[in-house]
């Protein structure tokens, strides 16, 4: 048996148990103390010597009285009363000499007695004989204080044996008293003690009581509070065996789902409550599971009991017992469903942009080109016969007609930007700029510009859409040093952290900084179309792919004194890159 | 059958206005003499399909028509054993990417985005049609 008490319990429970039977053997002892001793003296001899004693000296007075009463009378019958007297006295004397038989103190004192005895009887008898004959008066006379004499000596003598024994009597009393009074002492400190200890063990046991009341309380408040988190926490809960039933559900996923937990537990398998489409994931993933003994954010499409769709994002890890086999899942599931749709809607609104885009591309060109096409004719085929104000206004519908082709070629390219999956690399970055910086500077051999590009930090990013940036950086430089008179193009890079710093400097026209939070958006333009061309987009295109490689770009400019663009790319590629 | 009706150029062009600027570029270098301009995809294809006439020597393609597209036409030109040797040239004004990946992939032999600047509209179309029907060999 196990014992869930406290070893001072279980002391005090022993003592408690043990004390009483020391108490009891005490007692037992102590009283049988008073018949063990049959050697020594005790109350009832003491009784019994007094009164054989007493006894005794009536019967040796009744003789002593028939002696008289027959002297004075002659009356044979008084005879008779002290033979019979003289009878007893004998018989009390045997009895006496049988009590005090232990006693050598005593049966001393009742030899003695006896002795006395023997001469009154002896003394009566010559007496009574002498009576019979012929007796005198002074012989009658002498018998009488003769008898007195030796009544009177058995009486001291008696009295003596007496005293003796009341004296023991009252020693053997007093002893008596001292154990009783001992024992009455260890009788109340043991019952005492067991009472502490009871009282002790009460109170241990109720403390005790009340801490696993209280614990027993916390333990329940605990698993309720546990119960609810389960239940009630915002994602779905549940657990499947090996054959995929499920063994528990909380309420969050019962009520998504539409059942209640009769309908589910042990009735219903994962395989039944997920739409077609997911089974193969199902199928692979139990298994992975199984092995495993884990799998993470498994996109799911669930059948309520209403058949309609729930989406939801389940992971889970396996329970397996002593032996490795696998006993049932943990399963989370986040409701995917809000998300899925909007995503859905998404891809949606791609797909419809992506068609208004290639009907942009395609069906605004066509009449453009019409536009520009047939003016051209017009300027070709009856040019002779149009003055030149009639030609100059033709130009103007030709040159924007190109423009107009322009603008819709570079917000095309502004949403492809958008559009296109990135994928980066890590660049080497100084040898890419240094292939751009010719490639652009060829363009412009007439102008004499000194473009001085320092070492640069290896960066990542997608060497496309990077390849964009630089050429939209420096085409810009290029563009607004036009007016500087010894045209200066720095380029440069710095690290910080975990980014890497790109920077263009330029000596051009610069810019009013009050306008700078424009100089980022599409179609906005700082400069008028007259001193610089362009559609506006190329920072735009700037800022959504340095963007989308989770990067930041900024300018700093003073008009009239150039201007400097920064712009910042990871040093590394990291796993998955901000979407925007 | 003439030679002169021997068709050089299939001009498949939905848009009258484009179709009159191509027309006008190949005249411009005497390009246009046996050309036939077809509206969309389905008359193409009736066209090209038909025992009666001699294969072109040249496909200009639009894409974006009405009823069958250009895709359509050079998915089946292309899936024919024998028809999948004219030289087809998508002229468009898409610069899709998806348009030209798919283009190319059905084994298309250029992709020429039409110009809105006239003169190079015309140089292109010029230079396309010295290229396949003056300097290019047709397979026997």
């Amino acid at each position: 048996m196990r014992l869930f008490f406290e070893k001072r319990v279980v002391v005090a429970f022993v003592l408690a148990c043990i004390i009483p039977v020391v108490l009891g053997i005490l007692i037992f002892i102590n009283s049988s103390g008073n018949f063990q001793s049959d050697k020594a003296f005790f109350y009832a001899d003491a009784h019994a010597i007094v009164l054989e004693s007493e006894q005794i000296l009536s019967d040796a007075i009744d003789l002593e009285a028939g002696q008289m009463s027959y002297i004075i009378t002659r009356e044979p019958s008084f005879l008779e009363s002290y033979k019979s007297s003289a009878d007893a006295v004998n018989a009390h004397m045997h009895t006496l000499k049988k009590i005090v038989e232990a006693d050598s103190s005593q049966a001393e004192q009742v030899k003695e007695l006896s002795m006395l005895i023997d001469r009154k009887l002896k003394f009566t008898a010559q007496s009574m004989a002498a009576l019979s004959s012929d007796f005198s008066e002074e012989e009658a006379r002498l018998a009488t204080i003769n008898g007195k004499a030796m009544r009177d000596t058995i009486r001291s003598q008696i009295g003596k044996i007496q005293a003796e024994a009341y004296s023991l009597l009252k020693e053997k009393t007093q002893v008596n008293r001292a154990k009783a009074r001992n024992l009455r002492y260890a009788v109340m400190t043991l019952t005492a003690s067991v009472l502490l200890l009871i009282i002790f063990i009460f109170f241990t046991l109720n403390r005790r009581l009340k801490r696993h009341s209280t614990a027993d309380h916390k333990l329940r408040k605990y698993s309720e509070e546990m119960k609810d988190l389960y239940d009630h926490a915002p994602c779905g809960y549940h657990s499947i065996d090996s054959d995929g039933y499920f063994l528990n559900m909380n309420q969050t996923e019962l009520n998504w789902l539409g059942y209640t937990r009769n309908e589910v537990i042990r009735k219903l398998k994962f395989s039944d409550i997920i739409a077609p489409g997911s089974f193969p994931t199902f199928v692979e993933n139990f298994e992975k599971l199984k092995a495993t003994g884990s799998t993470t954010n498994l996109e799911f499409e669930f059948l309520r009991k209403d058949k309609s769709t729930f989406f939801g994002v389940l992971s889970a890890s396996a329970i397996y017992d002593a032996e490795g086999k696998f006993l049932r899942s943990r399963s989370t599931l986040f409701d995917q469903t809000e998300n899925v749709l909007k995503t859905r809607r998404i891809n949606e609104l791609n797909q419809e942009m992506e068609s208004l885009t290639y009907s942009v591309s395609h069906d605004l060109r066509a009449p453009l080109r019409s536009i520009a096409g047939y003016s051209k004719i017009i300027r070709e085929d009856y040019g002779d016969s149009l003055k030149d104000e009639g030609l100059q206004v033709l130009d103007v519908v030709i040159r924007n007609a190109n423009r107009m082709e322009q603008l819709i070629n570079d917000l095309l390219s502004f949403s492809r930007v958008g559009r296109r999956e990135l994928a980066p690399i890590r660049m080497a970055m100084e040898k890419n700029v240094r292939n751009i910086v010719k490639d652009m500077t060829d363009k412009e051999m007439e102008r004499k510009i000194h473009v001085n590009v320092n070492p640069l930090h290896d960066a990542a990013g997608d060497p496309v859409m990077i390849r964009q940036v630089w050429e939209n950086l420096i085409s810009n430089a290029i563009k607004y040093t036009r007016k500087s008179e010894n045209p200066t193009i720095e380029i440069g890079s710095r690290k910080e952290k975990e980014d890497i710093v790109f920077y263009i400097k330029d000596n051009g026209v610069g810019f009013d900084m009050a306008y700078a939070h424009k100089l980022f958006g599409v179609f906005q333009r700082l400069h008028k179309l007259n001193d610089f061309e362009g559609t506006g987009v190329g920072l735009a295109v700037v800022k959504q792919i340095v963007t989308r490689h989770g990067g930041k770009v900024w300018v700093k400019s003073r008009p009239g004194k150039g201007a400097a663009f920064y712009f910042t790319l990871p040093t590394n590629v990291k796993p998955k890159l901000a979407v925007v | 059958m003439t030679d002169s009706n021997i068709v050089e150029i299939l001009l498949v062009e939905d848009n009258p206005d484009d179709a009159g600027l191509t027309i006008r570029a190949l005249k411009k270098h005497k390009l246009a003499n046996n050309l036939l301009h077809l509206e969309d995809g389905e008359e193409a294809l009736n066209f090209l399909f038909s025992e009666q006439n001699k294969h072109p020597k040249l496909v200009l393609l639009d894409l974006k028509m009405p009823k069958v597209d250009g895709i359509e036409v050079l998915r089946r030109l292309k899936s024919d054993d024998i028809r999948k040797t004219i030289p087809v040239v998508v002229l468009t004004s898409s610069k899709e990417e998806r348009d030209i990946v798919e283009s190319y992939q059905l084994g298309v032999n250029a992709y020429i985005v039409k110009p809105v600047d006239f003169e190079k509209f015309v140089d292109a179309i010029s230079e396309i049609g010295l290229f396949w029907l003056v300097l290019n060999q047709p397979p026997l």
